[in-house]
Parts: structure tokens; sequence; C-alpha cells
């Protein structure tokens, strides 16, 4: 009779009139704020990091005081490589440290194949770092290289530097930034793989797959400009770095406050309507009582949603705000496969969002179901968190620990869609839809017993 | 009980309200007993019995917070294990306390109740808001309201969407004397100008007699009997009128009564029991013969008669008393 509408509109009203209910919302904003204080505290660390080392004068004492103790073999080139250097007023993260290394060390290791060059080689070295002058260092070492028949790769990102016109860092800030940061990721790897395939076999035993994919992705983000992936930037710990897009993607662990403040309202809506009294009014309407249920789930499920878009929307413009709108359209590259996908920054951080809240959902239906079975909000609102905050802990405690696989029937084990669709879940042979199965065998089961307890109750 | 049923089913009445052979157990207690009583449109009927005699649970059944064990209860003609939603849509109600939404306030409150019921216009909310005389303070938090506001308030939603039959549990609980008032003068309103089947329930008899026009009585969990007001009235009186003579002569007076009863109770006083018909014409006959001999009458009044109260109690204790 009564229209669905009108019911969940009653519920919405009910709910939001409550104080209590409008408190939520005000932590859902102050949770905002807090991410933003934490992420500036923690830039501020960084950039005062970064500026103590900028015009740092490397310092060598350590250095010095461990050869003229310790008399290791080559000990006085080393000496004479610290001296230069001092000479040089190198400053921390200068390429001119490297270079220099590449200058002096042709008696140090004669294992590496790097340090093979010329008498005259080196010489002309010592020049380019006197005269500041990095091209003629990338010139030299691409030249020595050549001539000694090493392969590409040793010498790719003098070559790649040269051919952009890309000058080496001369400060730690510097040589974080882009596009250094990528070049140098690229020839890290570019170097441990040549060592692994060279004949000598200096190389360690790697995972030549993860390089490879390290040089695609860089090589990738180099040829298209791609200052940002959100990939890296995800969260605080991806990169020292705090931008855009670290706030942003970080603001979706804020999901459990949201997850907590639900399962209040899940907990309370038919609980209260007990403990208040009201149940009475409310059931001799001429309203079955399954739609009066269902009118509240849906209120509390589609206000969790909404949460949900608040706290996206909010972090969204706290981020912009804060940390400027310069990488706004940055996307996130992953690897699968062999093949780069591209997605929009902000698509992926939203698909974490929904990805997340799979628990919450949950956890708000099993609050809403001990609420209508027990009548009591304490209780339904109790176990329910303690079954959100805990329950993967314990899980994969179990897992891990005490080696019992059948946790992977838990609804525990298969909330956190990511990890499976990577397969980090920690479970063998994980599937999507098994995750998806469980999740949803676990919801209906939930709703059943809210609806039993609801229904057939005597009031 | 057989009688009144048969009475009232020659009459033309409807029956709003119609409960056949009704049994509830809570627990392994079983708390009615094959309850069977129908209510009328257009009579307040009165639901009596001592606290705990099985009103609430009866009120419960009609308004389907509890399941029915057994019997069937049809409202305006619909079952309501059959149609419930039809069944619910005619009964407005007060179940025990009047508790409301507290953070909203009265009209909020209506409009809760007005979204569940089908077709209530905001001027229905708003002539219902002035049947119970809320208008002043319907914009205010519940918080605030007394319980008779509340009680008011209570009433204002149950009669939102016009039902045939309106359950009113222990209406009267908390109000004050002019609350009462009110509050009977309403309910009487409703079920003689509206044609509305008013049921309320109570444990105080005194209440019922000024309000009802039948009353039903119930005690532990089985329906004694259903009764007019008059026929409770006359059992209360009997067929007999008893007077109090102050008079200076005791003597004189039993000497000159002839066969009616009394009773000296102190010097210038005697009770006098007249009994038959023509109660009155005996009275005025024996007054005369008082003062044709010389008795100095001061005053004469009636015996204080048997209270309600006291044949409602007789009633319950007693199981049922034939009347009339």
């Amino acid at each position: 009779m009564a229209k669905m509408h009108k019911l969940i509109q009653n519920e919405y009203i009910k709910t939001w009139k409550k104080l209590a209910t409008k408190m939520l919302f005000v932590i859902i904003v102050l949770a905002v704020a807090a991410l933003v204080v934490i992420s500036k505290l923690i830039d501020y660390d960084y950039k005062k990091y970064l500026n103590e080392v900028k015009n740092e004068a490397a310092d060598f004492s350590y250095a010095i005081k461990e050869a003229e103790t310790k008399k290791y073999p080559g000990y006085e080139t080393d000496l004479e490589k610290y001296e230069f250097l001092l000479d040089n007023n190198v400053t921390v993260g200068s390429w001119k440290i490297q270079a220099a290394s590449e200058a002096y060390s042709y008696e140090v290791n004669k294992k590496s194949v790097t340090y093979n060059h010329s008498a005259e080689t080196r010489a002309k070295m010592l020049q380019s770092i006197e005269k500041d002058d990095w091209k003629k260092f990338c010139e030299l070492m691409v030249q020595s290289m050549k001539s000694q028949g090493k392969p590409e790769d040793y010498y790719w990102e003098y070559q790649y530097r040269l051919n952009k016109n890309i000058p080496l860092p001369d400060t730690t800030a510097d040589m974080l930034e882009y596009p250094n940061d990528v070049i140098r990721s690229v020839a890290g790897a570019k170097n441990v793989l040549a060592d692994y395939n060279s004949e000598e076999g200096i190389g360690d035993a790697i995972d030549t797959k993860t390089h490879d994919e390290m040089i695609a992705m860089g090589m990738y983000r180099l040829e298209n400009n791609l200052k940002v992936n959100v990939l890296e930037n995800k969260d605080f710990l991806g990169t020292g770095e705090i931008n855009f897009w670290t706030v942003f993607g970080q603001s979706s662990s804020l999901i459990t406050v949201v997850g907590v403040l639900i399962i209040i309202v899940a907990g309370s809506s038919v609980a209260n309507e007990f403990s208040q009294g009201t149940i009475k009014f409310l059931l001799i309407n001429p309203v079955k009582r399954w739609k009066i249920l269902v009118s509240k789930y849906v209120m509390c499920i589609s206000m969790g949603f909404l949460m949900v878009l608040l706290l996206f929307v909010l972090s969204l413009l706290a981020s912009m705000i804060f940390y400027g709108t310069d990488t706004l359209g940055s996307s996130c590259l992953e690897l699968k496969n062999n093949e780069i996908l591209i997605e929009n920054g902000i698509a992926y951080v939203f698909k974490n969002y929904m990805y997340r809240s799979v628990e919450v959902l949950v956890m708000a239906t099993l609050a809403f179901a001990i609420s209508s079975v027990a009548k009591n909000s304490a209780m339904a609102i109790g176990i329910s968190l303690f079954a959100m905050l805990m329950g993967s802990s314990i899980t994969s405690l179990l897992k891990t620990e005490l080696q019992q696989d059948w946790v992977r029937y838990l609804v525990f084990a298969n909330t956190d869609f990511s990890s499976v669709i990577n397969g980090t879940s920690g479970f063998a042979n994980h599937s999507l839809g098994f995750a998806i199965g469980v999740v949803v065998i676990h919801l209906v089961v939930f709703f059943l017993i809210a609806w039993d307890g609801f229904t057939k109750r005597e009031i | 009980m057989e009688e009144n049923i048969k009475k009232n089913e020659g009459s033309a009445k409807k029956a709003a309200l119609s409960i056949k052979n009704l049994n509830k157990s809570l627990g392994r207690r079983q708390i009615l007993h094959d309850i069977s009583f129908d209510a009328y449109e257009g009579e307040v009927f009165g639901f009596l019995g001592p606290n705990g005699a099985g009103k609430t649970t009866t009120i419960k059944l009609i308004t389907g917070l509890l399941n029915i064990d057994e019997g069937n209860i049809e409202i305006g003609g619909y079952s309501l294990k059959k149609n419930y939603e039809k069944a619910l849509g005619s009964i407005g109600g007060i179940v025990e306390n009047p508790e409301m939404y507290k953070h909203l306030t009265g009209m909020e409150n209506l409009k809760q109740y007005a979204r569940m019921r089908d077709n209530i216009t905001n001027e229905r909310i708003e002539e219902v808001v002035k049947i119970v005389g809320l208008s002043n303070r319907i914009n205010e938090k519940i918080k605030r309201y007394s319980l008779g506001m509340r009680q008011r308030l209570g009433v204002a939603q149950a009669l939102l969407h016009r039902p045939r039959l309106l359950l009113l549990d222990e209406p009267t609980n908390g109000l004050d004397p002019a609350g009462i008032k009110e509050l009977r003068d309403i309910l009487k309103k409703l079920a003689h100008e509206e044609n509305i089947c008013v049921l309320v329930s109570s444990h105080l008899m005194s209440e019922m007699e000024l309000m009802c026009d039948r009353v039903g009585i119930i005690n532990n969990g089985k329906m004694v009997g259903v009764y007019t007001v008059e026929e409770m009235i006359r059992e209360s009186s009997g067929d007999n009128a008893e007077y109090i003579y102050n008079v200076d002569n005791t003597e004189k007076v039993s000497a000159l009564l002839g066969n009616a009863e009394y009773r000296i109770s102190d010097e210038n006083y005697i009770e006098v029991t007249f009994s038959g018909d023509d109660t009155e014409e005996k009275l005025a006959e024996l007054n005369r013969k008082l003062i044709e001999n010389g008795v100095k009458l001061y005053t004469v009044s009636p015996k204080e008669k048997k209270k309600l109260e006291d044949v409602f109690i007789e009633i319950t204790q007693s199981g049922g008393v034939q009347i009339g």
C-alpha cells in the first residue's frame, strides 16, 4: 500500500534529524581535515630534509677515516678522490660523486665492467667535473663504453640524457624529481640486467621479469612525459614525496571511518525503535513488516554510500586545495602481462574506494541483522565493529601462522577484491568469482536473519 | 453473555471489530482463553479488566503486534490473517504508552505516520491537530511534551486516516481531570457523530461509566461478559431503594413503617428500605404519615448506591453475573 520511497523518506528523516547523525557527517569532515594535517606534517619534514641537503657540501670525513685506518687495497686512490671532491665543493646528491668514482676507481674494482676507462678518459672526466660540464662527462662515458664494446644498457642513461638534453642531477632534490627519478630506475634496472646477462656472470640471481617491467614502465613514462604514475603515488607509503595523488589516494583508507559510522547507523536503526518504544506505532500502520525492514536497510546502505561519496568529494577537494591541480589529469599505469594498462587516476582512486567499501557493506549488514534480532544496538555495534577491525587480522593470522586454509571461506578473506584481483590475497587459486560469491552469500544470510527476526517477532 | 450477543445481532449495527475464539499464549502461559466479542460502529466500547487480565494482549493481537495462536479477528470485515494491510488500514490506535520520536516535532511525527498511510493531505493533518487541541504546540519537539500532550498526539496519529476502529489502551493514564474530560468528549463525539467504533481499555470502571456505551469485561484472560452501561447501573442500584431519615423520634418512625425494612443506626437516624415497584410513591406516603403523626422530619436523603466499581469487582470476582 504505502509506497516504498515514502517509507525510505521516513527513515531518512528520522535518522537525519538526530543530532548524532549530523555528528557522524562532521566526523567525516574532521577525518579529511586530519588527513590533510598529517600529510602537511610529512610534507614539511620531507621538504625540510630536501632543503637541508640542497646546498650541503658532501661530507667524506667518515670515508676518509675508514680509508686511513683500514688501509684497504687501493685506499690511496680513494683518499685522492675525496680530496678532489672536497676541492671542488661537491654537494650531496651530485652527479660528480659518481663521476669521480668512474675517474678514480681503475684499480679498486677490477671485477666491475664499468671501471675500465683509459687514463686519458679518466683525466678528461676529472676535467669535466672541475668545469661542471655534465654533457662532457656523459659523452666520455658513452665513448669509453662503446670503445670497450660494452652492451648499450650500461651507458643508456648517458646517451639518453645527451639526446634529450636532460642534465645529470646536482642535488638530492633534483635526483628525486621527474624525470631523474624515472631515468634512474630505468638505468638501475638496465645495469642489473646487463650484469646478469654478461659473460662474466657477475650479476646476482634476479627476477628478470620485474626488471623488464620496470624498464618498460619507465620508458613509457619518459616517452609520454608522464610526471606522475598514480599507482606509485597511491598512499603516503609509496614515495617520500607528498603530492595531490598521495593524499587523495591515501584518503581511501578513511573508508574504515565510514565503516565505523555506518555500523552505528545500521546497528541502531531497528534497535532504537524498540528502546524508544516507537516500534508499536511503527508496526500498527497498514504496512507489511518486511517493507519497513527493507526501507530501513535501504536507508542504512544508501546513507553509507552517501558517506563514501562525501568522503571522496571532500578528499578530492582538499587535495586540490592543498596540493594543486597540476597533476589532476595523471593516469594510473599498471603492467599486466607485458601490457601497460592506463586508467584515469581519479577513476582508479574511486575504484579503490569501491573495493574498500565491500567490507563496510558486509559489516553494516551484519550490524543490521544483529540489531533486528537482538533489539540491542550496543551489541550490534560492538560485534560488528570488532568484526570489521579485527576480522581480517585474525583471518590472516589463522592463514599464515596456523596454515588453516579453510579460512578462505570466511567473509574476511574475501572482502578485499583488489588483493584478490592482484593475486596477493595469500590464498592459492583465489578467484574474484569465488570472493564475490562468498560475500554475496554472507550478505544474503545476514539479511535473511534480519528478515526472520523482524517479521516474525512478537512486540 | 449469550443473551447479549443475540441482542446485538438483532440490531442493525455494523461490527467494526469482530473477535472469535481468540487464544494466545506467551511462553508457556496462556494469556487469552477463547475470547469472543464484537464492537460496533458508532459506539464507545469499554474493554474493562483488572491489570494483567489480558487487555493489552488482546489489543496487540488486534493491531498485529502479536501473532494469533488460534481464532480470528476481523476489522471492518477484513480478516487480519488473510488481509493484513487492508485490515490494519481501518485501525488507528495507541498501544500502551504514546511513545513518539522525541527528537522530532509533533508535526514531524504526524507526517511520519501520514506517509505510511494512504491519501492523507496536509489539511487532514491540521484537522486532527485541531481535534485534539494541539495546534499551538504542534511544532515543538516531543521532548518538551507532557504525557497528556503526547497522549493527545497519539490520538491525533490514530485519527489521521479516518479509521473505522479506534483502539486506545488506557488512554487516560497520566491525564489530569480536565484532560480526561476533554478526551472523553472527543471520543464520544467521534463515536456518535462520525460513526467510528472507539474501543477503550481501562481498569477503572468509574471512567468507563462516563465514556462508554457498552462494556466488555475481561478477567484472567477470559471474557466475563458484555453489558450496556445502563445494565451495569441498574445492577449497582438493584431493585431496592434505601433512604436515611433524620428525625427526632426513631421509635415513632419504626412503628409507622408497616412492612418496610429498617435499621436504626443512631438516636436520630433510621435507614429505611423500600422494595418492589413505586418506591418513590412509598417514600412520599411515609413522609406524609410522619408529618401527620407529629414526627419532626429534619432531612431525608437517599443512601448512597452501590458503586459501579463495586459491581465491577463483584463481576470479575464471581466470574460473571446474569444481568437483565
